[in-house]
């Protein structure tokens, strides 16, 4: 089943604010099940920036209260808890 | 570093304070004055900016001082529970007499930050980090006292130039002028353990760890300056697209030449002794 436009722009933004964080992973290494912070794509320093991008994405605050490091497994993740939209 | 430990524990004790009764609270402010240098305002050289008439700029900056104060509380409530946990740890004994003048002076600080931003503004702003993990057990100690070096070392910077700035309201003023004058002490601390710890660490410390440090305290400098480009700010300020705005305020060349021209002390140090290798670009 084809995901919705806005599913996959939302998703297309946050992979390339991945990759330009992490210069030297190739574009199609990153899907949208690989481990963020496991492979320390992400770093604890970055996620404020990451917050700014989904709450841009959703154009609504998201409460820090509600963070957890779980949030930001990777990109579906990201999509199914903040924007709403995934598997 | 013992002459310095009891020179700072000297002054700590002839300025030992009542927080209660250092500062005259007025009950309410005038939100068409300035609480930040317009200057130091995030948006400040920004299209939006320009934009904006004299009233809506000095709104803008309550908002702002808010925030400030508000990253400020959480800044150092994290310092607060570091320092707690270190009172005695092996290893640190010689620096827990300091380390009881900063838990008591950093909780004063954040009294007036919270008073300020409840009595004035009803909120406080939430805190936006997010930690992931525990640093590597062997180099926590360092990792911790080099945050809170930045971290007071950027805000001091703004401390003073809003201290010595006569536009701004009087409990405004005073407050950074207060944080600024007992940092100075911190800051002193800061320097010096944060050197030791490195020196020490360093020469146990993998090639690697060393190389993810200095990763993670660059990014840490940059974090700590993008907690004051928060689009709750500017929403309740009422300013339009409040997330692009962050985004792009953030990424202004004037904002950068300023976030540079006041981290430049920091980064001095942080090069200096050999714990950054490249000037970050926050």
């Amino acid at each position: 089943m084809t995901r919705p436009v806005a599913d996959q722009a939302a998703r297309a933004a946050v992979r390339r604010w991945v990759l330009e964080r992490n210069p030297d992973l190739p574009a199609d290494r990153l899907r949208d099940d690989t481990p963020l912070l496991r492979d320390r794509l992400v770093t604890s320093v970055q996620v404020l920036d990451l917050l700014l991008l989904v709450e841009s994405l959703r154009d609504a605050p998201i409460d820090p209260a509600d963070l957890t490091a779980g949030s930001f497994a990777d990109v579906d993740t990201i999509a199914r808890v903040f924007l709403g939209v995934g598997r | 570093m013992t002459d310095v430990l009891d020179r700072l524990c000297a002054a700590s004790e002839a300025h030992y304070s009542n927080p209660y009764a250092s500062l005259t609270w007025p009950d309410t402010v005038d939100l068409d004055s300035w609480f930040t240098s317009p200057e130091l305002v995030s948006v400040h050289g920004t299209a939006i900016w320009l934009q904006l008439g004299p009233p809506e700029r000095r709104r803008l900056s309550f908002w702002e001082a808010v925030n400030f104060f508000s990253v400020n509380i959480w800044g150092e409530r994290t310092l607060i529970a570091g320092l707690a946990d270190r009172l005695y740890a092996p290893g640190l004994e010689d620096l827990s007499p300091y380390l009881h003048h900063m838990l008591d002076e950093e909780n004063k600080h954040s009294i007036h930050f919270g008073r300020f931003c409840t009595q004035y503004a009803g909120k406080v702003y939430p805190d936006r980090t997010v930690r992931l993990g525990p640093d590597p057990a062997e180099a926590a100690d360092f990792l911790f006292f080099a945050r809170v070096l930045i971290f007071e070392e950027v805000v001091d910077r703004l401390n003073v130039a809003m201290a010595r700035d006569p536009r701004l309201v009087p409990v405004a003023r005073w407050i950074n002028r207060n944080h600024h004058l007992e940092e100075t002490r911190h800051l002193a601390f800061g320097r010096s353990v944060v050197k030791r710890l490195f020196d020490d660490g360093r020469r146990r410390w993998s090639a690697q760890l060393i190389s993810d440090i200095r990763a993670h305290l660059a990014d840490y400098l940059t974090a700590t300056w993008k907690q004051l480009y928060n689009p709750a700010v500017y929403r309740d300020a009422g300013l339009p697209e409040p997330f692009l705005l962050a985004a792009s305020a953030y990424a202004n060349p004037a904002a950068r030449l300023r976030r540079a021209a006041l981290s430049a002390r920091c980064v001095r140090f942080l090069l200096r002794s050999g714990i950054l290798l490249e000037e970050p670009q926050p």
